[in-house]
């Protein structure tokens, strides 16, 4: 059995203790609320009265909040089920299109894959053409280029002689 | 009787969220049945606007819902949804970033009314006794550190134990009582130069 300032130390947590676990309802005297032996302590102690003293006049000094505290309205249950059913419908919304995508997936991949080859076909056969092709007329910029000048009207009837000829 | 009413009647809140978890609409409805009241009150001792205070409590039950899969039920559902409380709580005021008070001198008259439609239980019937009151306490609670208000609130108003405000702020119960001590203190101080001043 401690004795001496030690048995005091541990009078006085035992007494902080108790106090601490103090219902809410005794506000008006905490001290009522303890053992036989935590009052003797009291009796003694200057700091722990002062403690229960604290204690019992922030309880009485924050009361009004209590009586000011916010109470759920008689619906409040039910708005809440019903944001729940909100919040999975979108979830299931936005499940469900995913799934149709996944689902999709193969079939979307083999069409573009399809697409890319008739689109390679396409232009791979239509650069054949353009080489093998006739071979295309000079456009309006190279007639105009220099150094190609117009047919003399020499030139043009040397030309037909030759051709009676 | 349905096993959610049946867990109900047994007061059992394990089994309502063992039913919640394989979704049993009706058991996460009792379950938020049985808990609203206290997270209004977390709620409500934190933030001031009963919109807020209901807006957050909606907001709770939801999540709590959505995350009821990965709750393991090693603490107790309650202590788990205050936690919730108190971190949404924190948010919208880190949102805003200001501190929660509110003085009859904000109000208009018409929020003042609303405000008087606050809480059904008030026995102080007149709006103006109410906000005043109110106002006082918030003089006293101002310099405190929002930590140790809350405590202060969810002890000495809610009726929390040291174990739950420590569970719930995921701090040691020392740690509590100490801080706790301290803030008493402090309001103490406070009200004794209150009265000597009057």
């Amino acid at each position: 059995m401690p004795t001496g300032p030690n048995r005091e130390v541990r009078g006085c947590q035992e007494f902080r203790e108790e106090l601490e676990a103090l219902p809410l309802k005794n506000t008006e005297s905490v001290l009522d609320g303890l053992s036989p032996a935590s009052l003797a302590h009291a009796s003694g102690c200057v700091e722990c009265r002062e403690a229960a003293e604290d204690l019992a006049l922030t309880r009485a000094a924050l009361q009004p909040l209590g009586e000011l505290s916010p109470e759920p309205g008689p619906w409040f249950a039910t708005r809440v089920m019903a944001a729940i059913a909100g919040r999975e419908s979108e979830m299931d919304l936005s499940d469900a299109l995913w799934v149709s995508i996944r689902r999709l997936a193969p079939r979307l991949v083999a069409v573009c894959a399809l697409l890319l080859l008739l689109a390679s076909t396409w232009t791979y056969q239509l650069r054949r053409v353009e080489i093998v092709g006739p071979p295309q007329v000079a456009s309006n910029e190279a007639v105009l280029e220099p150094g190609q000048s117009a047919p003399l009207n020499d030139d043009v009837l040397i030309n037909a002689t030759e051709g009676h000829r | 009787m349905t096993p959610a009413a049946e867990a109900l009647r047994r007061d059992d809140d394990r089994e309502l969220v063992r039913l919640a978890k394989s979704d049993d609409k009706e058991a996460f409805e009792l379950l938020v049945r049985r808990h609203q009241s206290r997270v209004f009150a977390v709620a409500g001792g934190i933030l001031r606007n009963k919109e807020d205070v209901e807006d957050v409590a909606q907001q709770v039950f939801v999540k709590a819902y959505f995350s009821l899969k990965r709750f393991d039920q090693r603490a107790a559902f309650s202590t788990w949804l205050y936690k919730i409380t108190v971190n949404e709580c924190w948010d919208v005021l880190r949102k805003r970033k200001v501190r929660p008070l509110l003085y009859e001198s904000d109000l208009s008259e018409e929020q003042a009314h609303e405000y008087n439609g606050f809480s059904e239980k008030a026995t102080v019937p007149d709006v103006s006794d109410r906000l005043e009151a109110r106002e006082r306490v918030e003089k006293l609670l101002v310099d405190l550190d929002e930590r140790d208000r809350l405590m202060l609130i969810l002890k000495e108003v809610q009726g929390f134990s040291v174990e739950e405000i420590a569970e719930i702020l995921e701090i040691n119960g020392n740690t509590v009582k100490v801080r706790l001590f301290r803030a008493r203190r402090r309001i103490m101080e406070k009200v004794k130069r209150r009265d000597a001043a009057k």
